[in-house]
């Protein structure tokens, strides 16, 4: 992959491709729209494969990290934030939530995801909300506070707790 | 720049920052001050990255179409073939004994012109036998060497995949003996009012204190709402998480650690406010019979 081998590309593709656009279709909820930054994030991994370091995240971890970062991007470059409110009209979500169809995707993803699932559920709700709205919503933290008619501060305390408790919790499944 | 002093309130903040959610004069003085070279707040910077990288996995998959497989490797740019570097130590390699010198005529005078020419010429054919046979053996060479790099790697992208498919299969493995295991109860729930043509069931494994739940032909939530799992054990209800449907009305929940002290006398599902509650008070529109 350092070398720029198309077969390896290919094969970091097949294996990642699909969790990189769950995460994108999660923060954009506009299929046609996280599809267009998927390509853009193995483009951009390609091009910058050098500087992936293994001690620093997974190859997944890294490639979702990188598509987070450019949906972020796109999210917040939408002039109209009230389109998003449309978009999002009933379907904010949570990891936990699934549909029929995607059953048999969620049949196949590895036992790893799950574990890392499992970590996340040992939050408690009221820390853990706040994390998932911020980080697979993309919410900053004024509009977590707003969507959870909590207090700024409120907000703030409970995402620093939730990351010191979710660290020990993720702490086996870090590279 | 100077680095500025290190502050608590900075370290309270860093988490906020690091999922990209701070805003405002916060986020200012803190980029401020991470510029500014504070080691203690790049260090735990670095460390919430980490965290997040693998949190990022927990997101559930969604296929992409196949042709945005295709796009994308039309648009990486072309690379010749590992045999090129190759085919260039080829030549580096046969050029010596194709134009080997060393058999200039000796000075002495002993053997006749037609003798030396003829022993020359011998020589030479031998020469040039020795350089093509070397030419060979080294196109040979390369050859089984690039198709042994090509086996190698193959042979680490199939034990990839391998992994993967076990760990996959594993996963399939779990899902399916949990749904079939002699502990786990099915517990069918109707639609009430709000949702009469609605239903679900769900899977629970009592000994291990998990469940399944699956909801099918549920219509979606008002704006702001998500539907809300209970679990009623003497009468007091119990959230087992919140979730939202697709546009076919269906989901699934897959609950790690019933909330409600066994047994379980009732599920039910409500509509509440987005992020859930800590007790019901939307209505109701599952109830298990």
């Amino acid at each position: 992959m350092k070398e720029g081998d198309r077969e390896a590309m290919a094969s970091l593709y097949d294996g990642h491709a699909s969790a990189v656009l769950g995460l994108l279709v999660r923060l954009l909820r506009d299929r046609a729209e996280a599809e267009e930054v998927l390509q853009d994030v193995f483009l951009q991994a390609w091009r910058q494969a050098d500087r992936y370091q293994a001690d620093r995240a997974t190859p997944r971890g890294w490639l979702l990290m990188m598509a987070r970062s450019r949906g972020l991007d796109r999210l917040r470059s939408r002039t109209a934030r009230v389109r998003r409110e449309e978009e999002s009209e009933g379907t904010p979500s949570s990891p936990t939530r699934a549909t029929a169809p995607e059953v048999v995707e969620r049949l196949a993803e590895s036992e790893r995801t799950h574990q890392i699932r499992r970590a996340l559920g040992t939050l408690p709700t009221e820390q853990r909300i706040p994390i998932q709205l911020a980080f697979f919503e993309g919410l900053t933290h004024t509009e977590v506070a707003d969507r959870l008619a909590a207090p700024l501060g409120t907000v703030k305390s409970r995402i620093l707790l939730g990351m010191r408790k979710l660290r020990t919790a993720l702490e086996p499944y870090r590279p | 720049m100077n680095v500025s002093p290190h502050d608590p309130r900075w370290q309270d903040l860093l988490p906020v920052f690091a999922l990209e959610a701070l805003e405002g004069e916060d986020r200012r003085q803190l980029e401020e001050h991470l510029a500014s070279g504070c080691a203690t707040c790049r260090a735990e910077l670095e460390e919430l990255k980490r965290d997040l990288a693998v949190l990022a996995e927990a997101v559930s998959s969604v296929e992409p179409s196949p042709e945005i497989r295709q796009r994308l490797m039309d648009q990486l740019p072309g690379q010749s073939p590992k045999i090129v570097p190759f085919g260039s130590r080829l030549n580096t390699a046969a050029a010596p004994s194709a134009t080997d010198d060393s058999i200039a005529a000796p000075s002495s005078g002993l053997l006749s012109v037609g003798l030396w020419r003829g022993l020359a010429m011998a020589a030479a054919l031998t020469g040039v036998l020795l350089g093509l046979a070397t030419f060979w053996q080294q196109r040979e060479l390369g050859a089984v060497r690039y198709e042994r790099d090509r086996l190698v790697g193959q042979l680490e992208r199939n034990h990839g995949q391998l992994e993967e498919l076990r760990s996959e299969a594993k996963a399939l493995a779990s899902e399916v003996s949990a749904l079939t295991s002699r502990q786990a109860r099915q517990v069918v729930l109707a639609g009430l009012e709000e949702a009469p043509g609605a239903k679900a069931l769900a899977y629970v494994d009592e000994v291990q204190s998990t469940a399944r739940f699956y909801a099918f032909d549920l219509p979606a939530t008002p704006s702001g709402h998500e539907y809300q799992l209970w679990v009623i054990s003497a009468g007091v209800p119990a959230s087992a998480g919140v979730f939202t449907v697709e546009e076919d009305g269906s989901a699934r929940v897959e609950i790690s650690a019933l909330p409600a002290e066994r047994p379980i006398d009732a599920w039910a599902v409500t509509i509440e406010p987005s992020g859930g509650v800590p007790q019901p008070t939307g209505p109701m529109v599952l109830l298990s019979s």
